[in-house]
């Protein structure tokens, strides 16, 4: 794993010159960091998460709204809880679970915004959470109704559409941190979500979508292929080269989204795809 | 009476003596070898070693002095013998001698034995190889590590470079999940037989294996004895105790005959089955002796996404002149059995101090593979056992156990979920000291149990009859003393049913379409 500190630096850096004020915005910023301390455990990493996960707490005081993006600020808080084993970061992520049982559902059955409709990122926000509450604080009780609301996504939503570039690596994003929140115990539920996103990563290869029609949706897609990659969804050997060709360092990021992506990117662009790790963290001695 | 031979190998061979008893001989006899050797036994199946090969031998069963039963075999031809110690191995209890054993199973030709005698030998994992005989000598013991990191892993799924398929190895409960290897091990084998007196010692306890052993750490724990698409196999005579997790676990594999074996794990084991035949097909359990922390024997099909990729059901299963004692089931078929189990027959056999004897474990969402047709119980005594046949098709198991689909009792729609159990059958059946039930079995209103044959059966109760819960579904309360109850059965035959010492009625039966006297 070879880090590039310079642009980590760079990265750390524009946090305080993009706008931060939503739940949204916390929650990119949240999930970011704590990719990059899950990396390296760096202190002035964990600094800034510590801030930004006191502004969120107070912002939560006021009430979860109905926004969707309040489940990406829950997913994000179990990721720090995961970090952190702080009990009451846990405690938020199951009272903004709550809300998960009142939201709006489609004629079919998968959740929708207050618009009556959901869009890939809102999926992305929603389904990795529902599943991750679920598995951690929910018995895993719904992960039937889970799985049938992302295939009634997957069939009607993301199939019936033109699968621009953002869409599909959104998409592909949603599928496979979703995948990663969910037990193999239910091993077909597991099956059904990676079939899926072999699926998408297909879509994303033959549309041939590149970096230069899109670098933050190539990042995105990057990111979930070679998450693909490691968690042996697909063969690191064929696919780690897709990933490669549509991965890049970009110079500057606009927002708290371009912010995200760029990290979760890189973060997952240097983790170990070649061998399953188990957990075991070996380093691999090589020989020249 | 017969003297019946039943397996042979260039050293060994075991014999049945018919009709005299269930897995104890009513009477104790004596094997005379050749009109020399005398050996007691008062099993109906006894194996005799420190046999020549190819020897010509005769075996006279004598009782009270009579001659009862005579047969004449010739032992297995045998090429060369690999001791393990000429390999390398120290069997001190203290060099790690995987390797060594390892080096001497790979090295070994056809009609050969690699022997592995006296000693203790500190193993990890050993796998075996086709055409192989592994003889555990008197008094020698694989005794396994209980360091995970010494242990390789199995994955549990490998996708094709064609991307069409996928390759399993290890398998969890039903699905296929990375897990430890085993201690004994075959992948893709055929023509093995482990035999002898020694003993296969996993050495877990509640500070290595069965320590938080309901969560993953690394890979899942490793069975005893595992073996995964592999066909004729045999395992003869040799002691198998203390289990990481399931004991013997074949998977996928074919023709396999599990003769004289000792199953040993402590009663408060975690998931220590004995024997759990999973999608296999011709599978023979005779003369073994299986006392257990979970089920004794656990027939099992995998989970639904195993049931739904190779739709192979656990299929031709004998079991008989075996003792099960102080598990969770004496035979038990679930609660994994997603591609449905057909044509099992247990037969003249004793369960004893098992919480139940014929346990089924079911429930809405095990998928419409899951069938579970000609299954049959005969000549079976049972003392001790809480509750003898347990039928339950609302088995509150898997994360959505405890929801309304799984647990109601209204009919619901038949669809790709549902479950089917068809013809089970018990006759001549005797069951001492009952606790909780005679009967407590359980088919779904939509989908009833089809046929239910009890004939020549005695129940009788315990005094000191302890009360329990008779199958672990939503809405059965602790009772003890409750008689034969069946629900939602379309066809119940009882013929010369005998209950005597419950409390109530002696049979209640409910959504019973028709009943046979």
């Amino acid at each position: 794993m070879i880090r590039d500190i310079k642009y980590e630096n760079m990265l750390l850096e524009s946090i305080s010159k993009v706008e931060i004020k939503t739940k949204r915005d916390y929650a990119r910023v949240i999930s970011s960091l704590c990719a990059l301390y899950d990396l390296a455990g760096d202190e002035t990493v964990e600094k800034d998460l510590n801030k930004f996960l006191t502004i969120a707490n107070e912002d939560l005081k006021a009430g979860l709204g109905d926004c969707v993006c309040v489940y990406g600020l829950g997913n994000a808080l179990y990721k720090a809880y995961a970090i952190k084993q702080d009990e009451e970061l846990r405690n938020q992520a199951i009272r903004i679970a709550a809300n998960l049982f009142k939201q709006d559902r489609s004629e079919l059955g998968h959740f929708v915004a207050k618009d009556g409709k959901l869009t890939p990122w809102q999926a992305y926000e929603i389904y990795p959470f529902y599943m991750n509450y679920e598995s951690l604080d929910g018995k895993k009780e719904h992960y039937n109704d889970a799985i049938a609301q992302v295939r009634a996504y997957f069939n009607d939503v993301y199939e019936k559409s033109d699968k621009n570039f953002m869409d599909a690596s959104t998409m592909l994003a949603c599928l496979l941190d979703t995948c990663e929140n969910t037990s193999q115990q239910l091993y077909e539920i597991f099956d059904e979500l990676r079939g899926y996103a072999r699926k998408v990563i297909a879509d994303i290869k033959e549309k041939g979508y590149s970096k230069e029609d899109d670098a933050n949706a190539a990042n995105l897609a990057a990111y979930g292929i070679y998450k693909a990659c490691r968690m042996k969804l697909v063969l690191a050997e064929k696919y780690e080269e897709v990933a490669d060709s549509l991965f890049t360092k970009v110079e500057d990021v606009e927002d708290t989204k371009s912010l995200e992506i760029a990290l979760i990117s890189y973060v997952e662009s240097l983790k170990t795809r070649k061998y399953q790790d188990y957990g075991r963290n070996i380093d691999l001695v090589v020989n020249d | 009476m017969e003297l019946n031979l039943v397996f042979k190998t260039g050293r060994s061979a075991v014999v049945e003596l018919t009709e005299a008893g269930k897995y104890y001989s009513d009477k104790k006899y004596e094997l005379i070898v050749n009109d020399v050797r005398k050996i007691e036994t008062e099993t109906t199946v006894t194996s005799i070693y420190d046999l020549k090969p190819d020897t010509d031998y005769s075996v006279v069963a004598l009782m009270e002095g009579k001659e009862v039963g005579r047969v004449d075999f010739k032992t297995d031809y045998e090429f060369v013998t690999l001791n393990v110690i000429d390999f390398g191995a120290y069997g001190d209890g203290k060099h790690d001698d995987t390797n060594a054993i390892q080096c001497a199973i790979m090295a070994a030709p056809a009609n050969s034995r690699v022997l592995v005698p006296a000693g203790t030998y500190m193993i990890s994992s050993i796998f075996l190889k086709s055409d192989l005989v592994l003889e555990l000598a008197k008094g020698a013991k694989l005794s396994a590590y209980t360091d995970r990191e010494k242990f390789p892993i199995l994955p549990g799924e490998i996708q094709s470079y064609d991307e069409t398929k996928e390759y399993n190895l290890g398998s969890w409960e039903g699905n296929p999940m990375d897990t430890f290897s085993a201690i004994v091990c075959g992948i893709n084998v055929s023509n093995v037989v482990i035999t002898g007196q020694g003993v296969i010692e996993g050495n877990t306890n509640f500070e290595n294996w069965w320590n938080n052993c309901k969560v993953r750490n690394i890979a899942w724990r490793p069975r005893l004895f595992f073996i995964n698409n592999c066909d004729h196999v045999t395992m003869q005579g040799v002691t198998v105790q203390n289990s990481p997790s399931w004991t013997i676990h074949p998977y996928f594999s074919r023709h396999l005959k599990f003769i004289d074996i000792k199953i040993k794990n402590p009663a408060n084991s975690h998931n220590t089955d004995g024997l759990d035949p999973e999608s296999c097909t011709d599978v023979l359990v005779l003369g073994t002796y299986i006392s257990v922390g979970d089920d004794c024997i656990a027939i099992k099909s995998g989970k639904i996404y195993q049931a739904k990729k190779y739709q192979t059901p656990t299929s031709n299963m004998v079991v008989r002149q075996c003792c099960m004692r102080d598990g969770h089931g004496a035979v038990t078929v679930g609660s994994e059995i997603a591609a449905g189990v057909c044509d099992v027959h247990i037969k003249d056999c004793l369960f004893m101090n098992t919480d139940r004897g014929l346990r089924v474990k079911t429930r809405r969402g095990r998928g419409k593979l899951s069938v579970l047709d000609d299954i049959s119980f005969e000549n079976i005594d049972m003392d001790q056992v809480m509750t003898p046949f347990v039928v339950n098709s609302f088995y509150f198991c898997d994360p959505d156990g405890r929801t309304e689909y799984v647990g109601t009792r209204k009919a619901l729609p038949v669809d790709d979920r549902t479950p089917a159990i068809k013809r089970l059958t018990f006759k001549n059946i005797d069951a001492k000291n009952c606790h909780v039930a005679g009967t407590y079995i359980y088919g779904l209103p939509e989908s009833k149990i089809e046929e239910l044959t009890f004939e020549n059966i005695n129940f009788s109760y315990a005094e000191d009859a302890k009360p329990g819960v008779a199958a672990m579904m939503l809405g059965c309360d602790e009772a003890s003393r409750q008689g034969l109850i069946a629900c939602n059965v379309k066809k119940l035959v009882l013929k010369n049913v005998n209950i005597e010492g419950n409390d109530g009625e002696a049979i209640i039966a409910e959504n019973v379409d028709e009943i046979i006297r």
